[in-house]
């Protein structure tokens, strides 16, 4: 349990997908611009990471490893259509406001590297908790980059209006927008890091 | 070995789960689901233009694609809603057009579009520019751009690709709706053709066409009844859309001229390939078939419209494939071809069904065909000739009857392999054949649109056909005639 525990806080914190690692950088500069998508995206991502560790981690002693990445992959994508058919079923502004980021979760490196280096040779409650805490980092971390996106581009969060009469910040809107302020964020944690770490020196 | 079957075992069962679960998914459970919603969002979208809408019905194809919307009012089909897209600038504008039965449109909707934001999304926040469209006529109007619509200043090519989107919707409107007007669409189609060939071929006396069901196969140019060039409409892949191409090739195969016949490049870049003829002259002069025609390499490019003059090339490419397949590499001959092949006995019984008061018949081979003098005892009763022609993809043979004064009393095709669908023509409009019963291949000239009508659709093998008569005729005079010893 204590392992468990351990595999989510990684996810998280430690070795968050983006902020730490920056994998998984398409869908994350692609669709943050509003919360919601960040939330929506996020999730889809943690469903299929969720769904494609337990398979590759129940499987681990039946694939061969010289077919492994294409069975991973196989696996990956059967779980993203999966994705895509149910959000597109259940959840259709979502879908269309993801579009084609939704099928593109298969060549998410994030996914095949959790497959590769953790699902491959651990247990199934390791692969889970790896699977949710990486899924949460990504999805914390994507959501909070669209929430500064959104809150910059149209004053607004959640479609809530924080800033009244906001006059848009429109380049927030576009994909270099996505660039810099992921470049703000990725500096702030950086210099927070060292601070901490030179006041405990 | 058992190790690669195991690697090759395990990835095929792994995708067979994979295929089969997802098949299982799609079918039961997210399907049903995402139909019946489309269904709706279609038919919520349609209400706002008829509001008082009883029902809404999803026309599709047999694969299931929706075709078209039937809006049902009073019992009846009272507006149909036609979706047709074109590229803009950011991809495709798709666009639902509403009209009433008589292709008065009730409305225009946005579908999907992805133009640049304060620009192409105009034509939805600003519904001024489709709201003219509003009581026009798909069925009279032209929709030209600047005449019937005004196009939104600062979003030229998205109005463009809006307009050509609710044109395609009129030409479904009106092949689908419209009775007849697969003949009118072709009509404008072939003036417009026409009127293009006679910039390029001032001195033709003619242009004609060959039709395949409700698609020109290529059009003719005609100098002194026989064709001269053959004219080719094809199109590439440009920036915006197609580029359509009209290469006028000539007998031997050669392109003799060439002609932008439409495209929706960017102005100023793409449509310098109609302001710049020095790209399209590269073409000139080249042999259609066997010349390679490579952007880069034998074809210079236009700096600065890459994307336009690629599409440009890609269109004369098209030329040759669709030419090929039309005349095989040679190219069209005029002249005299000696029936090969004909079987004999299964040629005497057709002329023995249709001669029947002939008991005897004798075989003569001369150099433009083969004559049979019909007898009755060892009286001289009339003449049987076989002669043939080259059509458009194979000989045409005609048998043809006459008396001893060389008044023709019967017309037979023997033998025509022409491109289904146009080159038996000649045989199922029976009042092409019938033309000439009773004219005399003594006295006739036979010429086209003189004596002879060709069959509309049908030009080449017509043509053909009728040149087989005038070989009979000219064996008639130089060899027959003898015979009946006056």
């Amino acid at each position: 349990m204590g392992n468990f525990l351990k595999d989510i806080k990684n996810g998280i914190i430690t070795e968050n997908p983006v902020f730490v690692m920056l994998l998984g950088m398409c869908p994350t500069l692609g669709i943050t611009t509003v919360a919601i998508n960040g939330i929506g995206m996020g999730l889809a991502t943690t469903f299929v990471l969720l769904g494609s560790n337990i398979v590759i981690s129940l499987l681990r002693k039946v694939i061969p490893s010289e077919v492994r990445i294409p069975s991973f992959i196989v696996i990956i994508a059967t779980f993203v259509t999966l994705v895509d058919m149910l959000m597109n079923a259940y959840f259709p502004d979502l879908h269309g406001a993801l579009g084609v980021f939704i099928p593109l979760i298969v060549v998410n490196c994030l996914i095949l590297q959790r497959a590769e280096a953790m699902a491959s040779k651990n247990k199934l409650n390791r692969a889970i908790g790896d699977a949710v805490g990486m899924g949460l980092g990504f999805t914390i971390a994507i959501t909070s980059l669209a929430a500064i996106r959104e809150i910059l581009g149209n004053g607004t969060l959640f479609d809530f209006t924080v800033i009244p009469n906001y006059t848009p910040f429109r380049i927030m809107n576009e994909s270099s927008g996505a660039f810099i302020a992921l470049g703000f964020m990725l500096a702030f944690i950086k210099w927070y890091q060292l601070r901490k770490g030179g006041s405990r020196a | 070995m058992p190790k690669a079957v195991k690697l090759i075992g395990v990835l095929t069962i792994i995708c067979v789960i994979s295929a089969l679960s997802l098949a299982y998914v799609h079918n039961e459970v997210t399907g049903p689901i995402i139909t019946e919603r489309e269904k709706e969002q279609s038919a919520g979208m349609l209400r706002e233009i008829i509001p008082d809408a009883d029902d809404f019905e999803i026309i599709t194809d047999e694969n299931e694609n929706t075709l078209y919307f039937e809006i049902i009012k009073d019992g009846k089909v009272a507006y149909v809603a036609i979706p047709a897209e074109s590229s803009g600038f950011g991809g495709p504008v798709r666009l639902i057009i509403v009209s009433d039965m008589e292709g008065i449109i009730a409305g225009v909707l946005v579908l999907g579009q992805s133009e640049t934001p304060g620009y192409g999304d105009r034509i939805i926040t600003e519904p001024e520019f489709l709201e003219q469209y509003k009581s026009l006529s798909l069925v009279d109007s032209d929709f030209i751009m600047g005449t019937d619509i005004d196009a939104l200043a600062g979003a030229t090519v998205t109005s463009e690709a809006s307009n050509r989107a609710v044109r395609n919707a009129a030409q479904f409107f009106m092949l689908n709706f419209m009775e007849g007007m697969e003949e009118e669409l072709l009509e404008r189609e072939r003036d417009e053709v026409f009127s293009m060939l006679e910039e390029l071929r001032p001195d033709a006396d003619d242009f004609g066409y060959e039709l395949e069901g409700d698609e020109y196969l290529y059009f003719t140019v005609l100098t002194n009844g026989e064709i001269d060039a053959i004219a080719l409409i094809t199109e590439g892949q440009g920036l915006n859309g197609p580029v359509q191409i009209l290469t006028l090739i000539d007998n031997d195969g050669i392109i003799s001229n060439t002609k932008v016949a439409s495209q929706v490049d960017t102005p100023g870049y793409g449509d310098r390939i109609i302001d710049e003829p020095e790209f399209m002259q590269q073409f000139h002069g080249k042999d259609l078939v066997n010349d390679s025609f490579e952007v880069g390499d034998t074809i210079d490019v236009l700096a600065g419209a890459t994307v336009t003059s690629t599409g440009a090339t890609e269109a004369i490419q098209n030329a040759a494939i669709k030419y090929s397949e039309l005349f095989g590499d040679g190219s069209i001959e005029n002249g005299v071809s000696v029936p090969e092949d004909v079987d004999d006995s299964e040629l005497l019984e057709i002329i023995e069904s249709r001669a029947e008061n002939a008991s005897d018949f004798i075989r003569n081979e001369v150099d433009k065909g083969i004559y049979y003098q019909l007898m009755r005892g060892s009286e001289l009763i009339g003449f049987a000739f076989i002669t043939s022609e080259k059509g458009m993809a194979s000989d045409i043979e005609m048998l043809t009857i006459t008396d001893l004064g060389g008044f023709i009393l019967d017309l037979v095709v023997i033998d025509q392999n022409d491109t289904p669908g146009f080159g038996e023509k000649i045989i199922e409009e029976e009042w092409f054949l019938e033309q000439y019963i009773g004219m005399c291949l003594a006295d006739s000239t036979f010429d086209i649109d003189g004596e002879i009508d060709v069959v509309a659709g049908s030009t080449i093998t017509s043509t053909a056909a009728n040149s087989a008569v005038i070989y009979a005729g000219e064996i008639y005079i130089e060899h027959a005639q003898e015979g009946v010893g006056q």
